[in-house]
């Protein structure tokens, strides 16, 4: 090796100067549909002035600081300052708000939404059932029910010689808005604006050390929930037996996560290599509980704590060492263990069914469990174009407070990935995994009994197999097209009632054409099927019912950008078609049936135009066309009062075809 | 101190494995850019735009041999050719490159290699073959995988059945780059399940719904679990990111005595008895506490 290491370079074209650029434009919407403004942060229809920023600047000695912000006249927006010097420090400061609107509008009876007080109209009459409300019509108003999140972050850097860096990261993580909630009497229900504000503040500190051949991490994570609600209380809109004038439920209560890690890796020669981590985790909840009921009609309740002083303990552990046993053979063995400590105290509470009845006393059940496992594998090179692979492995969870104790597992694998020829290449993958319940499968004491035949599927036995088949194949240096599949199926074979089969199916087929710089254009096709069997008894005993639901997503996408195929102008399009169906039957002991079909069909156009009059100066024309199409039975045509027994939303499929346009002018520099 | 001997002792067992036999340009960039400049096939001049033309960082590439930090050394591949001569490749990065792509990475990782790129070794993406130059572009001003808009794109070249699924009917906000891909994987190598960033896949979840993490006076034990039991995470044709509709993803793990075993039909649709162990939310109509309560009274998850 010579080495020349050049100090000049009379061709290289550094530029130390403040460069980037500022755009700035209008919006237009034409309909403030929630489905297509979600996320987007359009918060209305009409004009929206907008504009984006990116500017970098860089010195020679390796200082440099950045301006970034996108969409910043929109709900949806985000900027970031990033600055410091190359190698030594660096820190950044980060923004981001994202509008989330769930369902835009919906109905309801209740004022105070957004707060933790839900009340009814003051002449409100209660009724035995929806059509007994008789004052539902005038007291129904329309209200959005919109998320919005507030991101902010900021975050050092330091390094300390070649080997040392340190690392100071906070984010604060704000929630404000509305979703929506049953709220129950027994037999009775509403649909409530629940309200949602809330604030989770992140802590990331870490140490590294980089040697040559090996390096370590040390790492603390700090997560602290805070909700500002601690309750939702609602007025009763129903009469029910014994007469509970309003509810209450508890909200999601103040958490905290504190998690140190140390993690780490070597590589000492170039045969041999290994990480690992090991991570130690506590989760606490302290939150003071509500009463147990709300009703003043009930007596007083006690309660065994004022809070639940609950305490997880959670232990992390990886470790993969890989060896190049040979020039062709790799092995490798990995190995974890994941526990979930539940130290939360156990005690009886006595239940106050829906605010309106004291049921019985109910044991808190603080679930544990405890996975670790293994794999050992093999990668060998049979030929210059082709790999083989093969693995096994095994998996133990066992459990507390569940129906089995543990589940153990072994997995299979095998893998060819080949290039038969320059222009193609092809990968095979062929996955099995039996899992079995250790010991009995017992049904936990629960009033009324749960169906003895009943096996949940997370802790069933279960057959899993799957194939994956991958390839391409380059016509030329130009255009290629590849391939993607996947059949997954899980049989759950000893479950005579719940889910007894799960298949998944997809296909992925594209092509891509690049016949040069200036010109890509894509094309591809996906479809997806998922088949889930799923068995019941009505009378308690041998399944007598059956039902599958049948999903099938096709997505149609085609693309094209083009540059100075016109001279000055960047054209770009973009075009994706989704039709999704769903298909739910029910072979019962009386009938036979099939529910409508649940459809849902998207397509999304977008078309830009760039054009540059000058080194400095573009325009820039963005178009948006939306058609979205839904039809869910579970909704459609569900007014509030159609149920006799719940007060529902009201909320409608959406339906909608819409334009949305954009013009700007972007300075360069 | 310790440290120190840890490293000096492994670092002995290490081998060379530079390739003695090339030699590098005695202009450096100067040659390379006679040739490889903005007319070029692949333009390249932006990279003096990029943190790796900073050459008062004494680890970029520009303040070591320059192009051919990256590149290797190129005197040969700079050479001036005979009539009719061939000329040979470029060692890195380049068409019919002499090194392997192994050992291309292996140049990115000699700089790379901290935090993020620990795992690299064994995991998915190195084993799959995959290049750093695969997925990143260093010789335009700003790499799009680095893009947190654009990154899915770089993304979706391998995995489009998954940015499809960002099309269905919910999905997280990946469709207009709100979230990224790599918010919750990590790209350049994992020990966790799917690649993903926390060491398991709830934490992953609960770093952005920490109102689910808990721990609640009543659990429902598949949250706790595994998120996935009931989500599907990408996309999916059901609200909330679900698998199935209630009441049959409730019914593939409760048949108790009473409603939850009856089999919902058509018959309960509006027209028929318009049941709201069906309609709207179906089981949720009532037990909306489904990730877990801290309602003394919220056993059955209805408060």
């Amino acid at each position: 090796e010579t080495d020349t290491k050049t100090a000049e370079c009379e061709a290289c074209a550094f530029d130390w100067e403040p460069r980037g650029y500022v755009e700035a434009g209008i919006l237009w919407l034409e309909d403030d549909e929630p489905e297509f403004t979600n996320y987007r942060g359009f918060d209305r229809d009409g004009f929206f002035l907008n504009g984006a920023i990116d500017v970098v600047d860089r010195d020679e000695d390796g200082t440099y600081w950045s301006l970034q912000g996108q969409n910043l006249g929109l709900g949806s927006r985000n900027a970031a300052v990033r600055g410091g010097r190359q190698g030594t420090v660096d820190y950044f400061l980060d923004y981001q708000e994202l509008n989330h609107d769930v369902y835009d509008p919906v109905k309801t009876v209740f004022s105070g939404a957004g707060t933790e007080r839900l009340e009814l109209p003051g002449d409100w009459a209660r009724g035995d059932t929806t059509k007994d409300l008789s004052g539902l019509d005038v007291a129904l108003r329309d209200i959005d029910i919109e998320l919005e999140r507030k991101t902010l972050a900021t975050g050092l850097q330091f390094f300390q010689g070649e080997h040392w860096d340190y690392n100071f990261e906070y984010t604060a993580d704000e929630r404000d808005g509305t979703r929506l909630m049953g709220g129950s009497f027994l037999l009775r229900s509403a649909i409530l604006p629940e309200p949602v504000d809330d604030i989770t503040h992140r802590f990331d500190l870490s140490v590294g050390y980089l040697a040559k051949l090996w390096q370590l991490r040390l790492a603390y994570h700090g997560s602290f929930f805070d909700n500002d609600n601690q309750s939702l209380t609602w007025d009763n809109p129903f009469i029910v037996p014994g007469d509970a004038p309003r509810g209450r439920s508890a909200a999601a209560p103040d958490n905290s996560f504190n998690r140190l890690m140390l993690s780490g890796a070597f590589r000492p020669t170039r045969w041999l290599s290994g990480s690992g981590h090991i991570a130690v985790g506590r989760l606490e909840q302290d939150d003071s509980f509500v009463p147990a009921t709300i009703n003043p009609n009930i007596g007083p309740v006690g309660l065994p704590r004022q809070d639940l002083d609950a305490k997880v303990n959670t232990l992390n552990a990886r470790l993969r060492l890989t060896g190049n046993a040979t020039r062709r053979l790799t092995l490798r063995a990995e190995g974890f263990f994941d526990e979930r400590d539940n130290d939360t105290p156990v005690d009886s509470y006595r239940q106050v069914d829906t605010d309106l009845f004291v049921a019985e006393l109910r044991e808190n059940r603080p679930y544990s469990f405890e996975k670790n496992g293994g794999e050992l594998s093999a990668d060998y090179q049979l030929t210059n174009n082709t790999d083989v692979s093969t693995g096994y492995g095994i998996e133990r969870s066992e459990f507390t407070y569940q129906e089995v104790d543990a589940t153990d597992t072994d997995l299979y694998f095998g893998e060819l990935r080949t290039r038969p020829g320059e222009r193609v290449e092809l990968r095979l993958r062929l996955g099995w995994e039996d899992r079995d319940v250790d010991g009995s499968y017992e049904p936990l004491a629960v009033a009324p009994p749960e169906n003895p035949l009943l096996r949940k599927f997370n802790l069933a036995d279960r057959d899993r197999h799957e194939i994956r088949l991958s390839g391409n194949y380059y016509a030329s240096e130009q255009l290629s097209f590849g391939l993607n599949s996947v059949y997954a199926d899980d049989d759950y074979h000893n479950s005579s009632i719940g889910l007894t089969k799960a298949v998944d199916r997809m296909v992925t087929l594209d092509a891509s054409w690049s016949p040069g710089q200036s010109l890509n254009a894509y094309v591809y096709f996906t479809r997806q099927n998922i088949v889930s069997d799923i068995a019941g008894s009505e009378s308690f005993g041998r399944p007598d019912w059956f039902a599958e639901h049948d999903d099938t997503i096709n997505t149609y996408g085609v693309g094209v950008q083009a540059r100075e195929l016109i001279p000055h102008l960047e054209l770009g399009v973009d075009l994706a078609y989704t039709r999704s169906r769903g298909n739910i039957s029910i072979d019962s002991r009386t009938s036979d049936q099939k529910f409508p079909q649940l459809q849902a069909d998207r397509i999304s156009t977008r078309i830009y135009g760039e054009y540059s009059v000058s080194d400095r100066w573009s325009y820039r024309l963005d178009y948006w066309l939306e058609h979205y199409e839904q039809q869910d039975f579970f909704i459609d045509g569900v007014a509030p009062d159609t149920t006799d027994n719940v007060l529902t939303s009201g909320r409608q499929s959406p339906d909608y075809i819409i334009h949305a346009a954009g013009i700007s002018a972007r300075y360069r520099f | 101190m310790l440290f120190s001997l840890f490293s000096a002792g492994i670092e002995v067992m290490a081998q060379d494995e530079t390739d003695s036999s090339l030699e590098y340009t005695a202009e450096g960039a100067d040659t390379c850019l006679a040739c490889h400049d903005e007319n070029g096939e692949v333009p390249v001049m932006d990279i003096f735009k990029t943190p790796h033309a900073v050459p008062g960082d004494a680890r970029t590439p520009f303040a070591q041999h320059q192009c051919e930090s990256c590149h290797g050394p190129g005197a040969e591949h700079g050479k001036r050719l005979r009539f009719n001569q061939e000329r040979p490749p470029i060692p890195a990065f380049g068409d019919n490159a002499l090194w392997s792509k192994q050992k291309q990475n292996g140049i990115c990782l000699d700089c790379h290699q901290r935090d993020q790129r620990m795992h690299w070794d064994g995991g998915t993406h190195e084993r799959q073959d995959v290049a750093c130059a695969d997925c990143h572009q260093v010789h335009v001003s700003e790499d799009p995988v680095t893009v947190a808009r654009r990154e899915a794109e770089i993304c979706s070249d391998c995995h489009r059945n998954v940015q499809v699924q960002a099309h269905q009917m919910s999905s997280h906000p990946m469709r207009f780059g709100d979230m990224a891909c790599s918010d919750c994987h990590q790209p350049h190598g994992s020990l966790n399940t799917a690649m993903l960033k926390e060491p398991t896949l709830n934490d992953s979840c609960y770093s952005c719904h920490a109102d689910k993490r808990g721990p609640f006076l009543w659990e429902h034990a598949p949250v706790a679990d595994d998120c996935t039991n009931c989500h599907s995470p990408h996309g999916s044709n059901h609200p909330a990111l679900l698998k199935q509709r209630p009441p049959l993803l409730c019914q593939s793990c409760h048949s108790r005595a009473g409603h939850p075993s009856i089999a919902r039909t058509s018959d309960d649709l509006p027209g028929g008895r318009a049941s709201a162990f069906l309609l709207g939310g179906s089981c949720l109509n009532c037990h909306s506490k489904v990730h877990g309560s801290n309602h003394p009274s919220g056993a059955n998850l209805s408060r």
